[in-house]
């Protein structure tokens, strides 16, 4: 018996051992869940590659004021490097002197520059006449090879004439875009004017390639739709029903009782068999990350808006991949917005003055309705409220239109005050019985511009204050109404901040920089809680990028707060508390081109302030560094060093390579791009999404995945350990009770 | 060799009244060693002078129980304050960090007094009953009591380091109520 036990022991602890020589786990995400849809835009000109006969020049012109010229394979449709030019191109020629260097020509501006062809370095620019050039063929197919004939595409034999090759016409079929007969046959075809259909020779019949949708470019607005598991649903009631209960001790017992009936309607599932419930629980671990994704939220359809009127619903955990798509036959997108809050219905603003609803119960897009409006020229549109379905919307002649959806709701009894803005100023407006009244307006002088404007974004509160490293507080400035602009000075080469109370129009702070701003770089503001970071490049002492950071306080002396639960405060009147700010600048290596600020569904997560670089990189920093209390080193106390995150005063803020989520990919997003942050079911996850000429998706943590079981972790490992103690106990327990019964008989 | 008489105890070894038969001869009985006088053996000297040195050496020894409980007293009081350098050095050197060990020496310093206080009159058991010492063994409680104090004090300062005594807004901050500044008032921005 003692020998059998001492075996068993051993061969257990053999068996936990040889478990428990860890192997390394790679836990990068890279290119695993971040995604990039890299687009052409519809396709102006192709050219031949004079090198290879798989590669061509393919020229487009995503915006009206820049082009770009791309390097494709197409016999596999790949692309090989995108170039973007910062003006429109018409002709691309080869250099008489060089062959290796191409010359692309504006021939309205007459400016032309002149590339390597090999890395597309700037050999040489110019306006007036180019260097001498041969222009290149561009392909078209005059050539009487390519016929068709009764839905049916025909490849001729040179010699024979015969029909060396047949194949159906796609349905939708625009053009051949490109065709090449020899090494090797290649035909491009055009469907449905942004669809590319690649076809090659496999045996003896033409099949299709690849293909590439050019449709979804240009992007200016979007919409998340949710994708669900009923399960998900049950586990997401009973944690609501747990927030809405009335009392800690409720909620705990709730808890309780759901798990334990969790727990016992696993095992009657499993038949009360523990092995099956064993082998169960070690295959949650398994590498399919289908469930994790729908429980974690992120599975979603991101749903996009293109200036040429298409949406397109993209699968966010399957790379991009296009579910659907939908041309609304409108001329120019603006704005889209989710009807009610249970995502079954879509709302679509057009610029020509229309609306469209369309319905996505099915899974699918269907225009329900299309409304006109009262005029033309739709600029932007406001949702109101979310339970009232209304909408404001200003057209260009400066008029408004209240749309109700649903005429019989009534007034609401709160007084509702809008905000809007455009390069010249700031106006207030206020519904009054359904009719838009100017209250305020703050225009700028002749020389001076708009140039980036944001309002305060809407969290949810978790604290009132900061926590010093003493202890006390420091109470945030939580006043809802408040906007930050930024505003340019062509004439005293200056820049200015300005936060304003969007009620009453009071300008609260001004802060003017006059390090000589350059106006040709881009600049952004975000306002969070109760700070604001604004970007903008200066010349002055040297060509720096710079990021300011704003905080809002009641009052710099710690532990005083100055508003009042018991006062009735009035924004109208400008009755409120004032606030007292804190600023500071850091130094930036890179140009910063847009800025966002990551959300969470708690807003518990501390803040990232993403940056969209103009090198087409995305990078995110944490908003505690850039810290507008923080001190040199030398001046920091003991108590400072205390506080969370403290660091001392450090102006460069470096940018560090493991937040650069893009990784080594090149993004072309053009100036429009929109940077946006989602909010997963995950308190420490976020998405970001840049949507522009490509779109680009990734996941940040920006306090790292404190709500996810680490992959290191091992299930498995511990369900064992457990079981060899259950073993071990069991033949140890009869050992032991011998033990004793000897013990009291006095026998050794 | 002939069989002897078993001996007398060896017979009775087994009985247990016969112990009960012997008369036992008191101590007392027997004579003082010489030099000793007590009150039986001194047959020469007059019952007054043995009534005065009675009285002589029983408030002789009634002072001597005073001082001594008086003594004693005072001991029972410093005995919490013998401990408390070891603390303030134990405290210090065990820094400000939150961990399980370091905790529990603070929650035991702040609990260690408060149950010695409430036990104070056990403590001081021995010394009381005493008309004459009370004043003084009540200064000595009190001075107990001072000494425990300081002790909880230390405990306090150590759980106050590390922050683990709400004494603070911070701490408070979460029951502190919000400003709705914005009262049947709605505002909205592009």
């Amino acid at each position: 018996m003692k020998i059998t036990c001492t075996a068993l022991v051993c061969v257990f602890i053999s068996l936990f051992l040889s478990t428990s020589c860890v192997q390394a786990v790679f836990s990068d995400d890279a290119f695993i869940t971040d995604w990039q849809l890299a687009n052409l835009g519809p396709w102006d000109k192709i050219i031949p590659d004079a090198r290879d006969n798989n590669r061509v020049l393919i020229v487009s012109n995503p915006t009206e004021t820049s082009s770009l010229i791309s390097s494709f394979n197409i016999s596999s449709g790949q692309i090989l490097f995108r170039n973007v030019l910062p003006y429109t191109i018409d002709e691309i020629q080869l250099d008489n002197d060089d062959h290796n260097a191409v010359v692309c020509v504006d021939s309205s501006s007459q400016r032309w520059q002149k590339f390597d062809l090999h890395d597309w370095f700037l050999l040489d620019e110019g306006v007036g006449h180019a260097p001498a050039t041969t222009v290149f063929s561009q392909s078209s197919y005059p050539n009487d090879q390519v016929v068709i004939k009764d839905n049916e595409l025909h490849i001729l034999d040179n010699e024979s004439s015969l029909a060396e090759w047949k194949l159906d016409l796609p349905h939708g079929f625009n053009k051949v875009e490109y065709f090449q007969y020899q090494d090797p046959l290649v035909l491009v075809l055009n469907v449905n004017n942004t669809q590319y259909l690649g076809f090659s020779v496999n045996g003896t019949e033409l099949a299709p390639a690849w293909q590439r949708d050019e449709s979804l470019t240009n992007v200016v607005d979007y919409a998340v739709l949710d994708v669900f598991d009923s399960k998900d649903l049950e586990l997401n009631n009973d944690m609501i029903a747990e927030r809405d209960s009335s009392s800690l001790l409720n909620a705990y017992w709730l808890r309780v009782t759901t798990n334990w009936n969790r727990f016992t309607n696993l095992l009657k599932e499993n038949h009360f068999s523990p092995g099956r419930v064993f082998t169960r629980l070690l295959a949650l671990d398994s590498k399919d990350t289908t469930t994790s994704n729908l429980k974690f939220g992120f599975a979603k359809t991101l749903i996009v808006l293109t200036r040429n009127g298409i949406i397109g619903g993209l699968d966010m955990v399957n790379k991009g991949q296009l579910v659907w798509k939908l041309d609304l036959q409108i001329e120019q997108g603006v704005k889209m917005f989710w009807k009610d809050n249970n995502h079954k219905e879509l709302i679509i603003f057009s610029r020509d003055g229309h609306y469209l609803t369309i319905e996505l119960a099915t899974g699918f897009p269907v225009i329900k309705s299309t409304t006109s409006l009262l005029s033309k020229d739709v600029e932007s549109v406001i949702k109101l409220d979310d339970n009232q379905y209304e909408y404001l919307i200003k057209f260009d002649n400066g008029n408004h239109q209240l749309l109700k959806l649903d005429p019989l709701v009534g007034h609401t009894n709160s007084s509702i005050f809008i905000t809007e803005h455009d390069s010249n100023g700031i106006f207030g407006h206020m519904i009054v019985n359904d009719e838009v009244q100017d209250t305020w307006q703050r225009t700028v002088k002749p020389m001076e511009k708009i140039v980036a404007f944001n309002k305060r974004d809407e969290t949810n509160l978790n604290s009132l204050g900061i926590t010093l490293g003493d202890k006390s507080v420091l109470y945030k400035y939580l006043y809802p109404n408040l906007a930050a602009y930024l505003v340019t000075n062509k004439e005293h080469h200056t820049i200015t901040f300005n936060l304003i109370d969007t009620i009453t129009g009071e300008v609260l702070i001004t802060q003017e920089h006059k390090d000589s701003p350059d106006f040709r770089l881009p600049t952004d503001i975000v306002f969070g809680e109760y700070w604001v970071v604004y970007s903008y490049f200066s010349l002055d002492p040297v060509p720096e990028q710079k990021l300011v950071v704003v905080e809002l306080y009641e009052s710099l002396t710690p532990d005083e707060r100055l508003s009042n639960t018991r006062r009735g405060y009035d924004p109208l009147t400008g009755q409120t508390n004032k606030l007292q700010f804190i600023s500071k600048q850091y130094v930036f290596p890179e140009i910063i081109k847009k800025l966002t600020i990551s959300k969470t569904t708690n807003d518990i997560t501390t803040k990232a302030i993403v940056m969209e670089l103009e090198n087409g990189q995305i990078t995110y920093i944490p908003k505690l560094v850039l810290n507008a209390r923080s001190k040199p080193e030398d001046q920091m106390t003991n108590e400072d060093k205390k506080e969370f995150m403290a660091a001392p005063y450090a102006p460069i803020v470096p940018i560090n390579d493991n937040f650069v989520i893009t990784h080594y990919r090149n993004l072309i997003l053009g100036p429009d791009s929109k940077l946006i942050s989602i909010p997963t079911n995950l308190e420490s996850t976020s998405i970001i999404c840049d949507l522009g000429h490509d779109v680009f998706c990734t996941r940040i943590t920006p306090s790292g995945q404190f709500d996810l079981m680490s992959p290191t972790f091992e299930k498995g490992k511990l369900l064992i350990t457990i079981f060899i103690l259950l073993v071990i106990t069991y033949f140890i327990r009869p050992s032991v009770s011998n033990k004793k019964l000897k013990s009291q008989w006095l026998v050794k | 060799m002939s069989q002897q008489e078993p001996e007398e105890w060896a017979e009775h070894l087994l009985d247990t009244k016969y112990i009960e038969k012997y008369t036992i001869q008191n101590s007392n009985t027997l004579a003082s060693p010489p030099g000793f006088e007590n009150g039986a053996s001194k047959g020469s000297v007059s019952k007054k002078q043995r009534e005065a040195t009675s009285q002589a050496t029983s408030l002789a020894q009634k002072n001597q129980t005073t001082t001594l409980q008086v003594q004693k007293a005072w001991q029972i009081a410093f005995q919490p304050a013998k401990s408390v350098p070891m603390n303030i050095f134990m405290s210090y050197m065990s820094g400000t960090s939150l961990q399980i060990i370091p905790i529990m020496t603070a929650l035991m310093l702040l609990s260690g007094p408060i149950k010695a206080i409430l036990s104070t009159r056990s403590a001081f058991k021995p010394v009381l009953g005493n008309k004459e010492t009370q004043s003084q063994v009540q200064t000595a409680m009190f001075m107990f009591i001072v000494f425990q104090g300081v002790l909880m004090y230390i405990g306090y300062r150590k759980l106050n380091s590390m922050g683990l005594i709400p004494n603070s807004k911070s701490d408070w901050l979460p029951w502190e109520e919000i400003v709705d500044y914005n009262r049947g008032l709605k505002w909205f921005s592009d």
